[in-house]
């Protein structure tokens, strides 16, 4: 991993809202039965999404809301209750879309008695190139989660945060172009974490398009561009990332070489207008304040539907 | 030969049984079809019932057409992986173990140890392998899914076939490795467990109280009256019809050490080479060097001959054409008896008796016939002397109106061998006996096969005293091959098994837990055994009754004959009884019936497994390799994998 990009990007940059769809549910809902197919849980109710091309997209929401379940959905790996959940325009069972997706999941479920080496090259076997491409991509791959130093250690005797690493390469082994993560950032070090922000925002410069999941609020709005806000099923909330969290009814100036007498002339002019200037500062709204607002709002009136931001 | 049902050839098999199988898999693809729909309208209604199952056909024969040997070598790869890391190999250790422990208590004093020995390696090799081809194959897809570890699969392009077979071929090649092991070390530990040499008897010993059961193998008797033929049985063999007899302790009567609950005596070829006679079926060679006897290995012991058998039918004691013999009241009906000292007559006809077949350098002391027969005695007879018998060989011709007037050849005298197959061999020359009751010379071919075809009468002297024989139990002895590839044969028929039962395995682990999986193979195993048996039942050709019956009867330790006694309930307790019969029945038709594949029976005695055999062996793991797999495949993708 790089360690280029040190401070958080800007969330404002230039994403493509109009791309190709990659992603896409529509009225997805989701209830886990029991053995004698009694409904058990209602996990996810009448989604609709849309992930388009070179975004990261990221599905927000406290444990049990739905994360893992949408995922699992879009991987094939559930069978939708009602509604569809297309990946590449084609159905989520299709096995043929897997040529162009990496998942890692939840926790990484490799197999104990290989060895990362093994596990790479047992994974690229799976996919179309040839034997020096996938001898290539191993290595770089090790060395890009940085487990150089223990690529022929059985897994069994991996710590958590080089199991999670392992899991990454295991994703990224066919260069896929929609890259599903589960809750990335778990069980990494700060500085893992770290890298694997960059990573995921490296991956969106080549143009890959990433779905993450995660509770973890300062990744998500460190990384995504747009992002869905689950909870207990519902959709809560749907949009870019900078817009969800501007502040309506505050305008933010920010200038270059302003010097002190155009900043009184600025004050004069907001004075005039009647407004009241509050500071000539960053807003400190985050994430984390409209991610609590809307779960404290969503438990005050369940059923409450998202208004999807266009 | 204990050789009940005839081994036919492959192509005839595959005609009796393709109708069968052809059946069986449109049954089974409708009735397949059918659970699918019924559980398609269980969840999504009637209406897209039929689109469900229209797709999900579709997408299996299109995934079948997208299957890569890349991905299926990976899968295969993991397989393998999987059980060698899971140290599979300690059940190798356990068969040596149990081997060598074994080997302390087999018992080598038997008449025939060779056949101990072989069922002993034969059924240890089987046992294990398919207890082994059970535990791999069951627990490992459910162990990928109760890991999830099955989701970094499914979740690459890999086809559910290849999931599947890549577990199948991954297994079988490990048990593949494991049977080789197993079938090297068993091949050594026949031969060396076998093998044995003696020593030169010293002439004082010679009347050692602790002496052999010599009798057994003394050949041809007092009773040869002169005119009659000669017959050469197998000790005699190297001697020809020419030299004397000479075997009870005459100018070579020396004999070996006891060694290994045998001895032998010394015989003298007709070139002065020395050789000693047949005990426990085998035979030593001698080389004498400056007044020193060497012997060498055991010869004969372990053996692969080709048997021709013949058609079989009867005289009765009239000398009426009959289609059975007596029956002497064994239970087991296999054997037919002709009773002796009467015109009764068990008749041979054997097939193709050309030069060609039989070139008389490479069959030089005659018609290479062997035979075993059984012998049922009223009384006690005399007890050292054995029971004896004739064998005729008559002119087929039927243009000859009289049965009497037929070309037919002196009577042989013979002594049966009850329980491994003794060479009787026809010398080509021979004489003939004329309606006129003189004798003359003649030629076997000759004079006595017409169109092929040779009859062999073979009747019981002694009064009283009864021959049992089966169609398999006298028979020409075409050719030998060779034991170690007739041992392979062995081993590939268990391999056979050990892949049905490992695909077994795997298809019942895509729905179910790991245990459960395995008790299904285990009892499917079982029930596979037991085929013939649930087949009888049901057709009420053996006692016990039903499921709820037989419980009944275990615990009231009730006797089989007696009537359960509970009054109307019985016709109850039988009609849920028959339906479950039928039940088990139907399971039994679809599983693989084990006892076919037994191979112990024929290579144990002696005799060469059929390739044929194997071949069909090899087609039924075929047939069930592509039934489970088919089976397999829709089980595991109506699966959701992550529920
Ligand atoms: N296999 C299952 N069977 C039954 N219920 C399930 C199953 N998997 C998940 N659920 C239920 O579905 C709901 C959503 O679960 P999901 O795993 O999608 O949550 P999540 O958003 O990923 O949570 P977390 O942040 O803890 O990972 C939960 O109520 C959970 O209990
Ligand atoms: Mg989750």
């Amino acid at each position: 991993m790089s360690n280029s990009a040190t401070e958080p990007r800007p969330l404002t940059e230039a994403t493509p809202t109009m791309g190709e769809v990659i992603v896409e549910t529509r009225n997805l809902s989701k209830v886990y039965r029991d053995f004698w197919g009694r409904p058990k849980v209602n996990a996810l109710k009448a989604l609709d999404l849309e992930v388009r091309r070179g975004e990261i997209f990221g599905l927000l929401g406290p444990n049990g809301s739905g994360k893992t379940t949408t995922i699992k959905l879009l991987l094939g790996l559930l069978f939708p209750t009602s509604g569809e959940a297309l990946v590449f325009g084609e159905p989520a069972t299709q096995v043929n879309k897997n040529e162009r997706i990496g998942y890692l999941p939840e926790e990484s479920y490799l197999y104990k008695f290989l060895n990362a080496e093994e596990t790479l090259d047992f994974y690229g076997r799976l996919f179309k190139m040839s034997v020096k491409e996938r001898r290539e991509r191993i290595a770089h791959l090790i060395d890009m989660v940085g487990l150089g130093w223990a690529k022929r250690r059985q897994l069994k005797e991996y710590s958590k945060g080089m199991t999670r690493r392992i899991g990454l390469a295991q994703a990224l082994i066919n260069d896929p172009e929609l890259i599903v993560l589960d809750e990335p950032t778990t069980g990494l070090d700060p500085i893992g974490t770290r890298e694997m922000k960059d990573l995921i925002i490296d991956l969106r410069e080549q143009g890959k398009t990433v779905l993450m999941c995660s509770h973890l609020l300062a990744d998500v709005q460190d990384v995504c561009d747009r992002i869905a806000i689950l909870h207990q099923g519902d959709l809560k909330e749907l949009g870019r990332v900078d817009s969800l969290l501007r502040v309506s009814g505050i305008t933010q100036i920010q200038a270059e070489g302003l010097n002190a007498q155009t900043q009184d002339e600025i004050r004069a002019l907001i004075e005039r207008s009647g407004a009241k200037l509050l500071k000539i500062d960053n807003p400190t709204t985050t994430l984390e304040d409209l991610f609590l607002s809307i779960v404290q709002d969503s438990e005050a009136r369940p059923g409450r539907r998202a208004r999807i931001e266009k | 030969m204990v050789l009940e049902k005839d081994i036919l050839s492959l192509s005839e098999w595959l005609l009796v049984n393709s109708p069968v199988v052809l059946f069986l898999a449109i049954l089974l693809t409708a009735l397949g079809l059918l659970t699918g729909f019924l559980i398609a309208v269980l969840r999504k209604g009637p209406l897209e019932a039929f689109g469900i199952v229209a797709r999900n056909v579709f997408e299996g024969l299109s995934d079948l057409t997208q299957l890569s040997p890349r991905r299926l070598g990976a899968m295969t790869w993991l397989a393998v992986q999987e059980a060698i890391r899971r140290k599979i190999l300690i059940a190798f250790a356990v068969f040596v173990v149990i081997l060598l422990f074994a080997g302390w208590f087999l018992d080598r004093s038997s008449e025939d140890p060779a056949q101990l020995y072989i069922s002993f390696v034969l059924s240890t090799s089987n046992f294990l392998v398919l207890v082994l081809g059970i535990f791999i194959s069951t627990f490992s897809l459910p162990n990928d899914i109760k890991n999830r570890t099955v989701y970094t699969i499914v979740t690459k392009p890999v086809r559910i076939w290849e999931i599947l077979l890549g577990r199948m071929l991954g297994f079988t090649l490990v048990g593949t490795m494991l049977l080789a092991m197993m079938c090297g070390f068993s091949y050594v530990f026949v031969v060396r467990g076998l093998d044995h040499r003696h020593n030169l008897q010293q002439f004082e010993a010679e009347h050692d109280a602790e002496d052999t059961p010599s009798g057994d193998l003394s050949p041809t008797g007092d009773k040869q009256a002169a005119g009659e033929n000669q017959i050469v049985t197998e000790p005699e063999k190297a001697k020809g019809l020419a030299s004397p007899n000479t075997n009870d302790g005459s100018a070579d009567g020396r004999r070996t050490t006891h060694d290994h609950f045998h001895r032998h005596s010394i015989q003298q070829n007709d070139d002065g080479s020395l050789q000693t006679d047949f005990a426990m079926a085998h035979q030593h060679s001698v080389i004498e060097e400056n007044d020193k006897f060497r012997f060498g290995p055991p010869i004969g012991m372990l053996q692969a001959r080709v048997p021709v058998a013949g058609t079989l039918r009867f005289k009765d004691d009239a000398g009426n054409d009959a289609v059975k013999g007596i029956n002497v009241g064994s239970e087991w009906g296999y054997r037919s008896y002709v009773a002796g000292g009467t015109l009764a007559a068990a008749i041979f006809t054997f097939d193709n008796i050309t030069e060609e077949r039989f070139p008389r350098d490479k069959y030089p002391h005659g018609l290479p016939l062997e035979m075993t027969i059984r012998v049922f005695r009223t009384y006690k007879g005399i007890i050292d002397q054995r029971i004896q018998g004739s064998i005729t060989l008559k002119n087929p011709d039927p243009n000859v109106p009289n049965e009497q007037a037929r070309q037919r050849s002196t009577p042989f005298i013979f002594e049966p061998s009850e329980f491994y197959p003794k060479q009787e061999a026809i010398p080509w020359k021979l004489k003939l006996q004329r309606p006129d009751g003189t004798t003359d010379n003649g030629d076997l071919m000759k004079d006595l096969v017409h169109d092929g075809k040779i009859e062999v009468w073979i009747q019981c002297e002694d009064r009283q005293q009864y021959f049992g024989v089966a169609r398999n139990d006298v028979y020409l002895r075409a050719a030998d091959r060779p034991f170690w590839l007739n041992f392979i044969k062995s081993y590939v028929s268990i391999w056979c098994q050990m892949f049905i039962v490992i695909c077994f395995g795997v298809m019942f682990s895509t729905v179910l837990s790991g245990p459960v999986a395995m008790l299904a193979a285990a009892a499917s195993l079982v029930m596979g055994y037991m085929s013939t048996f649930v087949t009888e039942l049901v057709f009420q050709q053996v006692e016990g009754g039903g499921p709820i019956e037989a419980l009944i009867r275990v615990l009231t330790q009730l006797n089989l004959s007696i009537d359960l006694g509970f009054g109307w309930l019985d016709s109850v307790i039988k009609t849920i009884d028959w339906v479950l019969l039928l039940g088990m029945r139907g399971i039994t038709a679809v599983l693989p019936n084990f006892e076919n594949f037994a191979t112990t029976h024929i290579i144990a005695p002696g005799f060469d497994i059929p390739t044929d055999y194997v071949l069909q062996h090899l087609f039924m793991a075929g047939a069930f390799f592509i039934l489970v797999s088919v089976a397999g495949y829709f089980l595991f993708k109506s699966r959701e994998i992550a529920a």
